[in-house]
């Protein structure tokens, strides 16, 4: 009987947790799975297209870099009680406020432009016209934050977050050798030398785990959540849960690739899945959905980073528990943003190719400020206390940091002059 | 019908001049508000912004001579 009571009790404690943790989890999860967005996929369907296997190793590293860059945006939100976009404004001045505001402004409506070339892409497979599309998605993303609610509209993308897991069965029914992932992917090499091809490709692997927006929308999601210093914990672990979510996915995309279009050339995810319905229509299937889920929990998030952003600045009232009367302008900034995007994608033969390169340039632009902000930001006793940064975290972060912004600013670089590493 | 349309831009010149006058005068406020900053300006405070704006610098130098190679 005491055996009974004891595991009745433990159950009970155990549930206790998990139960907590759903009621914490959340702007974590969303912003590394929406990391996955439809440019990410492309570059990790890229890379297992072009080196099999052989870079999975390196994705392993990008878990300790996505976690410690945002686990220092939920101290800071938490703390501080302020989303970055007025952090930065109050703590750097209006110089470096407007700096960052409208290059991250400039940089999410053009990230929110190739989200929606991702949607329209994807579902164009399963015959779709891009305006049904683009319709649709403006109408959902409208439903999700107009239940004034943060709470469902959380637990809604959360959804979506799961959706993201779709690449995981897509491995299996592919049947890739195990062998061969753990002989060629775990261990540290460099397919053929550590060439400028390589580089490329590991400069866009570090490229799309860290985007500004990511910065800008956690610390405000945490805000809006209402986390309080005793939550700080559980932050630090959904988003540590987000972090490997992330890169697991990212990992099975690779492995996709690598066993069924090792050595095909291809632009886009989109491309990459028509190619798979040729050779496997359930798979390519699946990247198609995959894709545009993708598209669509990117667009959820860069559009909601802007308008809390701009919010927060002019002093609208900025919290998706406000109904559309008590904030007109934060969710004006949400639509307007969101469709004037999707209306772009729409346009014959708009300049999308040049909107891509765009992004790499602006975002090598606001993302080394972001960041050094960040580590400033974290390191002030006076509004951080007790939660600054230590010597340990002052040393990963800037070691991060500076990789971040070296890498990046080579690939931006490296966009603007395409033949420079060639 | 054409009066529909009247009505219509009436009332979006209306909310468009409500919007420039709240907040043209609402960035006046912030500039304001946020004219000096809080941070402590220690030394590696005043490095960081230093390199930093050296590296934008940087960066739009080169968007520039991008642009010009682009155009000659």
């Amino acid at each position: 009987m005491k055996i009974f009571s004891k595991l009745y009790y433990e159950y009970r404690r155990i549930w206790k947790i998990i139960v907590l943790y759903l009621i914490i989890s959340g702007p974590g999860i969303v912003v590394m799975v929406a990391d996955n967005d439809a440019a990410g996929i492309t570059t990790y369907a890229a890379t297992g297209a072009k080196f099999g296997y052989n870079l999975i190793w390196f994705l392993l590293f990008l878990v300790p870099i996505a976690y410690f860059v945002q686990e220092m945006t939920v101290r800071l939100g938490v703390v501080t009680k302020r989303g970055h976009a007025e952090s930065v404004f109050e703590a750097f001045g209006s110089f470096w406020g407007w700096f960052s505001l409208t290059n991250l402004m400039v940089v999410n409506w053009l990230t929110l432009i190739t989200e929606f070339v991702g949607m329209t892409a994807a579902l164009n497979l399963f015959g779709v016209p891009p305006y049904i599309t683009v319709i649709g998605v403006c109408i959902l993303m409208g439903i999700m934050v107009l239940n004034g609610r943060y709470w469902t509209w959380e637990k809604i993308a959360l959804t979506f977050c799961a959706l993201n897991l779709i690449y995981i069965p897509c491995a299996f029914i592919v049947n890739p050798p195990i062998s061969a992932i753990i002989n060629e992917g775990f261990i540290p090499n460099f397919p053929g030398g550590f060439n400028n091809t390589v580089f490329f490709f590991l400069m866009a692997n570090i490229g799309t785990t860290i985007a500004p927006w990511m910065l800008y929308f956690q610390q405000s999601a945490v805000v809006d959540k209402g986390m309080k210093e005793k939550d700080i914990p559980w932050g630090k672990f959904d988003t540590m849960v987000g972090a490997i979510l992330t890169i697991v996915v990212a990992i099975f995309i690779v492995i996709v690739a690598g066993t069924v279009l090792r050595g095909v050339e291809f632009e886009s995810a989109a491309q990459a899945a028509q190619k798979l319905m040729g050779m496997n229509k359930y798979v390519g299937s699946f990247l198609a959905v995959g894709l545009f889920n993708a598209g669509l929990l990117g667009a959820i998030c860069i559009s909601l980073a802007s308008s809390w952003a701009f919010g927060e600045i002019f002093g609208w009232a900025h919290s998706l528990n406000n109904k559309i009367k008590e904030a007109p302008w934060f969710y004006a900034n949400y639509f307007i943003t969101l469709i004037s995007a999707g209306l772009v994608v729409l346009i014959p033969k708009a300049p999308l190719v040049l909107i891509t390169l765009l992004v790499q340039v602006v975002s090598a632009m606001l993302l080394p400020a972001t960041l050094v902000f960040l580590l400033l930001l974290l390191n002030d006793k006076k509004s951080m206390g007790e939660y600054k940064n230590n010597l340990f975290q002052n040393i990963i972060g800037i070691s991060i940091v500076a990789l971040i912004i070296v890498l990046s600013t080579l690939y931006a670089i490296s966009v603007i002059f395409p033949n420079l590493f060639n | 019908m054409l009066k529909k349309i009247k009505i219509i831009k009436r009332q979006l010149k209306k909310v468009i001049k409500i919007f420039y006058e709240q907040h043209f005068e609402r960035i006046i406020e912030i500039n304001e508000k946020y004219a000096s900053p809080r941070i402590a300006t220690s030394p590696v405070v005043n490095f960081a912004l230093t390199a930093l704006k050296i590296y934008l610098v940087f960066i739009v130098g080169l968007l520039l001579y991008k642009l010009i190679t682009l155009i000659y």
